[in-house]
């Protein structure tokens, strides 16, 4: 268990006059940070974005305890974070700095906020005809009423699998994936069929199945009613299934849903977490699922296990990129390699890693990692990733030398993009490549397919836990000894070639 | 099907189950069949049967299915069940699942042998179980290992004693702490704090496990000698208030912890405010007897520690105990007016409040009506701001038929529209329902009734009403705010805004309704309200609601081809909608109306079709 105390002035609460209203969050005040703004449109969606991220921090199946919402102040964007109890379900919120009318200095930083059930319901008194200001500070609310209901420091403790889960299902936002851009009414047919029809046996999983030239479409087990997803294109040349679990929690974004421009799915892999970006004017809500609840999700080593053993990562480079992204508040990976004068590739390492320790989120609206600290000190790594015996067993496989790589080779698909460059816009083939490893170990066939950001894709094995579990608990011992035997010698050749007009120059 | 499987015998049912088991058919068929005999309940209990031979078959596919019926009683017909003895059989099939890691198996057939071999008796059986654990738990097993093995003993019946906690701990501190505590045993009696271990955790450095293990087996004489220590040798405040916390009991069990907590207090004074804040829940509320409450409140008066003074009547005192305090303090005239308006601060507010697994409960004071007068006379900004919430009216409570009189004499609005907002879901309505009735009818002919009713009913919060046709019926105020001046509304665009942005449902309806008037004022506000009421179309709504929702609609589309363009693209997506009650046929009609009224919107297959004869 790790233990939170936190320490508030006020309780957070909306004072509703009859012609203003003021929403004070009140943030811990050991982590200082101020945002104050007047409102100036979309009240009422902002009103449904904050309830729809109260319901999921109570929507667990248990009573597991759980962090207050994490919120960070960045000059261009105010980001909540909140992570429910039975580790189902993540929302990130990112509300334009547009939104507002900016009151006094910004201190940008990360803090937790008092959200309690109380608050929830006074949010429903947000209204439009009310001007309506949102402070965001230690001191909670303005000093005509500091003291009422007084200063307290709650204290919540954590079991270590909690924060495995919310840092596994950040760093699976960064992982790369499919995009299918859908509307919202055809996301909200699929949860008002749920929502009618019950399903008490399994098979329960939703299927995207992606054809060539054609729309996606979503299933739904056991029914197999068929869900199209108008304009939902994919760009895949081969038919594709992707199978999914976690259905039942994707009734958290129904309220947005009718008011929402559209929604940007990230799928991630079989089993794997899926992402909803409901796009609201000025409010981005994310919804991660990870398709499990509880102990299966983060009991069992999972998906980060598919970037096989963590990588060791110089530490002066790691704290330097910290500093770096507390200092420009978000960075891509072609950004943080130029000003450390490193390579990509470990740049998102670094980048990755300090997703993994709690110092990162990833932006998947905008592409960028942003800093933000999960705690007031720094999370024991150590303890919240402990030791996996399928990691412990691939170790012993590469040791006894029980390995064979028969085959290695990059499969290449080629795409051609128009890219801005200081001389205008120039049009490249961009080269995505995966790696195909194929070997026989301890005895077992395997094969790996392994993507360009060096995780594990997919991939097979003759062995009972793959059989079983497919990806489902991440890769198998045999998987992560083949992946650690190949990957890390890979050399990557270049990402991109000319072409078009340029090719022949 | 069903009913031939509830009148099965239970040797018919054995019967049934042996003989699918030896028909030659492939293993997905015999899933399916056996599935539909999984449905009588006596299946679970010839589990000894079935369980070795389908899990030895295909245990990937019969997983699911052995370990949804699993059972180790045997139905015996009637209400007669009996458990089934372990049997070699079984015992083959431990070894195997166990071989093969299957945790969840393992640990299923592990506590049956270990149950059949104590009788069923689970006292008896808890020595097997500690046996068990420690020939498991080798100093050879990797770290990995050794979490699958606990997992597999991973039982509620397992509860450890300080021998065998201090063994697993001696080998691997890391995985043992977790499950040494989650298998630490009930206590019945007085707790005794294991003191070898938890030294072997001191010394080993292992705080967190240490203070875990102290918090959760220290009896309440030795945590007040321990924190009276640390009183006396800790002089920095930050560590003292570290240390406290660490060695706070997990639960006061039958304790009042305000005696120790008093004690801190005398001894340190505002040094361990901090700490006592946190715990003041363990302070005995007033009907479990009175603690040492009074004591602390009478030292927090005495010291003048004001925070502490307004905690403990916030937290601890009952609603007379509190009212008093509050009009005592509003009646104050000895006090300087400062010093009673912090006073009075800082006893405004929730007292305790539990969030969690889908609801939250949060508990405030109520105000007494005599106090909520003396207050407003005292200071009305502080009612209506801080002490609202207190202010709370029941169907069966007295209510504040005295401050409804002095606030209709005072005109305070936005006190008053706080409790119209309360009285108006009350279907025997009291007297002093029929003022605000009155009151609010008279405003319609000074022309301010608009904003100020709709200031109502936005404070009324959602779920209030549950029987809105008898309160309408009983009501009068119901009934005027609702039912009798949907028009009035229309005279302000900022009143017809709180209507359909309220939190209750019926209030939202109201505001569709208004909008939905054949008034060309409507037309130009549902036009405005556009965004909202678009929402209306793919929103979970009662019919009666969306009904409305979609006569504004039909005004909003009726002014102009661009909205027209907008709604009607909306239209089309929301008869995709599966819903069950959604007025399908109304939403067909929206469409038409906007064809009708719009042809240029029409698409390929809408255009009308006229057939002559040939």
């Amino acid at each position: 268990m790790i233990a939170v105390v936190f320490n508030y002035a006020t309780p957070s609460a909306l004072e509703s006059g009859r012609d203003r209203a003021l929403l004070g969050l009140t943030g811990d005040g050991r982590r200082p940070v101020r945002m104050h703004g007047k409102v100036r449109r979309n009240l009422f969606l902002l009103r449904f974005a904050l309830r729809a991220l109260g319901e999921l921090i109570w929507s667990g199946d248990s009573w597991a305890p759980f962090l207050d919402p994490i919120i960070t102040v960045h000059p261009d964007r105010l980001l909540f974070e909140a992570f429910n109890g039975d580790q189902s379900a993540y929302a990130l919120v990112t509300l334009d700095m547009d939104l507002f009318e900016l009151e006094g200095e910004l201190q940008p930083g990360t803090t937790n906020i008092d959200f309690t059930a109380w608050l929830w319901g006074a949010l429903g008194e947000l209204r439009t005809s009310r001007e309506t200001r949102l402070r965001i500070g230690p001191e909670g609310l303005d000093l005509r009423t500091e003291l009422a209901g007084g200063r307290f420091e709650p204290r919540v403790e954590l079991p270590e699998s909690w924060f495995r889960g919310f840092l596994e299902l950040q760093g699976a936002m960064a992982m790369a994936g499919t995009r299918l851009s859908v509307r919202p009414v055809d996301l909200l047919s699929a949860i008002r069929f749920l929502r009618y029809s019950k399903a008490r046996m399994s098979p329960r999983a939703m299927r995207y199945e992606l054809e060539p030239d054609q729309p996606a479409r979503l299933v739904l087990e056991p029914w197999e009613h068929v869900v199209p997803l108008e304009g939902a294109g994919h760009g895949y040349a081969e038919p594709r299934t992707i199978r999914v679990w976690g259905r039942r929690r994707l009734r958290l974004i129904e309220p947005l849903l009718p008011f929402a421009d559209g929604i940007d799915v990230y799928l991630k892999g079989r089993g794997l977490p899926h992402f909803y970006a409901v796009k609201l004017p000025d409010i981005t809500f994310v919804l991660g699922l990870s398709g499990w609840s509880g102990r299966s999700w983060t009991q069992e080593a999972s998906f980060s296990l598919l970037a096989g053993r963590p990588k060791a990562v110089d530490p002066t480079r790691l704290e330097a990129s910290a500093r770096l992204l507390a200092e420009r508040f978000h960075l891509q990976e072609a950004g943080l390699a130029a000003e450390l004068g490193i390579e990509p590739s470990e740049a998102g390492r670094l980048l990755e890693r300090l997703v993994r320790s709690g110092r990162a989120l990833y932006d998947v609206e905008r592409r960028v990692f942003r800093g933000r600290e999960l705690l007031h000190e720094p999370l024991d790594e150590a303890r919240i990733f402990p030791p996996d015996p399928r990691l412990e067993a691939a170790e012993r496989i590469l040791e006894e030398g029980r390995l064979q790589v028969e085959l290695c080779e990059p499969q290449e698909t080629r795409r051609q993009r128009r890219l801005p460059s200081p001389d205008g816009r120039i049009t490249r083939e961009l080269i995505y490549r995966d790696w195909r490893v194929r070997g026989r170990v301890a005895g077992r066939q395997t094969e790996i397919v392994v993507g360009q950001l060096g995780r594990i894709l997919f991939g097979t094995c003759e062995c009972t836990f793959f059989q079983e579990n497919l990806l489902q608990k991440g890769p198998c011992e045999h998987m992560l000894a083949l992946y650690e035997a190949a990957v890390p010698g890979l050399q990557d050749p270049p990402s991109s070639a000319r072409a078009g007009p340029e090719a022949g120059a | 099907m069903e009913e031939r499987l509830r009148k099965m015998k239970p040797a018919e049912l054995e019967r049934q189950v042996k003989s699918l088991l030896v028909e030659p058919i492939d293993d997905r068929e015999l899933r399916a069949r056996l599935e539909e005999l999984a449905g009588h309940f006596g299946f679970s209990g010839l589990t000894s049967f079935w369980g070795p031979r389908l899990f030895q078959r295909n245990r990937l596919l019969f997983r699911p299915l052995i370990l949804a019926r699993f059972g180790t009683h045997q139905w015996r017909g009637g209400w007669k069940w009996s458990p089934v003895r372990w049997s070699p059989e079984l015992e083959s099939w431990l070894r195997t699942a166990d071989a093969a890691d299957e945790l969840e198996l393992t640990r299923r057939l592990l506590e049956w042998r270990l149950l059949d071999r104590s009788g069923w008796n689970h006292r008896k059986a808890q020595p097997l179980f500690r046996q068990e654990l420690r020939a498991r738990i080798r100093p050879e097993l990797t770290p990995g290992q050794r979490g699958h093995e606990l997992r597999k003993l991973d039982s509620f019946l397992l509860a450890l004693d300080e021998e065998t906690a201090l063994e697993l701990y001696r080998q691997d501190p890391r995985a043992a702490a977790p499950f040494i505590l989650k298998h630490m045993p009930w206590i019945y009696g007085k707790p005794v704090l294991w003191e070898d271990l938890f030294r072997q955790a001191v010394e080993g450095k292992d705080e967190d496990f240490a203070w875990k293990l102290y918090r959760r087996q220290v009896d309440y004489p030795r945590w007040e000698k321990d924190a009276l220590e640390l009183c006396r040798t800790i002089s920095a405040p930050d560590r003292l208030l570290e240390a406290l916390e660490q060695r706070h009991p997990a639960s006061a069990r039958g304790n009042d912890m305000g005696t120790g907590m008093l004690r801190l207090l005398e001894q340190r004074g505002r040094e361990v405010l901090p700490y006592v804040f946190r715990h003041l829940r363990d302070v005995w509320k007033p009907w479990l007897g009175r603690g040492s409450y009074g004591k602390l409140l009478e030292l927090a008066r005495q010291r003048e520690w004001l925070d502490l003074w307004s905690a403990l009547l916030r937290v601890c005192a009952d609603p007379g105990e509190f009212n008093r305090e509050v009009r005592g303090l509003a009646e104050n005239r000895s006090l300087t007016e400062q010093e009673v308006m912090l006073r009075l601060l800082s006893l405004a507010g929730i007292s305790r409040e539990w969030n969690g697994a889908g609801f939250g409960i949060a508990q405030v004071h109520l105000l007494e009506e005599a106090t909520a007068l003396a207050l407003y006379e005292r200071s009305p900004t502080l009612l209506r701001g801080p002490f609202r919430t207190h202010l709370q009216i029941s169907p069966w409570g007295p209510g504040y038929p005295k401050l409804v009189r002095l606030l209709l004499q005072k005109e305070d609005e936005e006190l008053l529209e706080f409790l119209a907002s309360r009285y108006l879901a009350f279907p025997s309505p009291p007297v002093e329902v029929g003022h605000l009735a009155d009151h609010y009818a008279r405003l319609k002919d000074a022309g301010a009734f608009a904003r100020r009713a709709a200031g109502v009913l936005g404070r009324v919060p959602a779920y209030l009403l549950f029987n809105y046709h008898e309160v309408i019926r009983k009501n009068r105020l119901a009934r005027l705010l609702f039912e009798r001046s949907a028009e009035d509304y229309l005279e302000d665009p900022r009143a017809v805004a709180d209507l359909i942005e309220g939190s209750e449902i019926h209030v939202q309806a109201l505001g569709y309704r208004v909008l939905g008037l054949a008034d060309p004022r409507a037309s130009s506000l549902a036009v405005e309200h556009l965004a909202l009421l678009l929402g209306t179309l793919l929103r979970p709504l009662h019919r009666p609601t969306r009904v409305l929702a979609l006569r504004a609609l039909e005004r909003a589309a009726s002014t102009d081809l661009e909205v027209a363009r907008r709604v009607l693209r909306k239209a089309r997506q929301a008869m995709a909608l599966p819903d069950k009650r959604y007025p399908k046929e109304k939403l067909l009609g929206l469409i038409g109306a906007i064809l009708g009224r719009f042809p240029d919107l029409r698409g390929p297959c809408e255009q009308p079709m006229v057939y002559r004869a040939s």
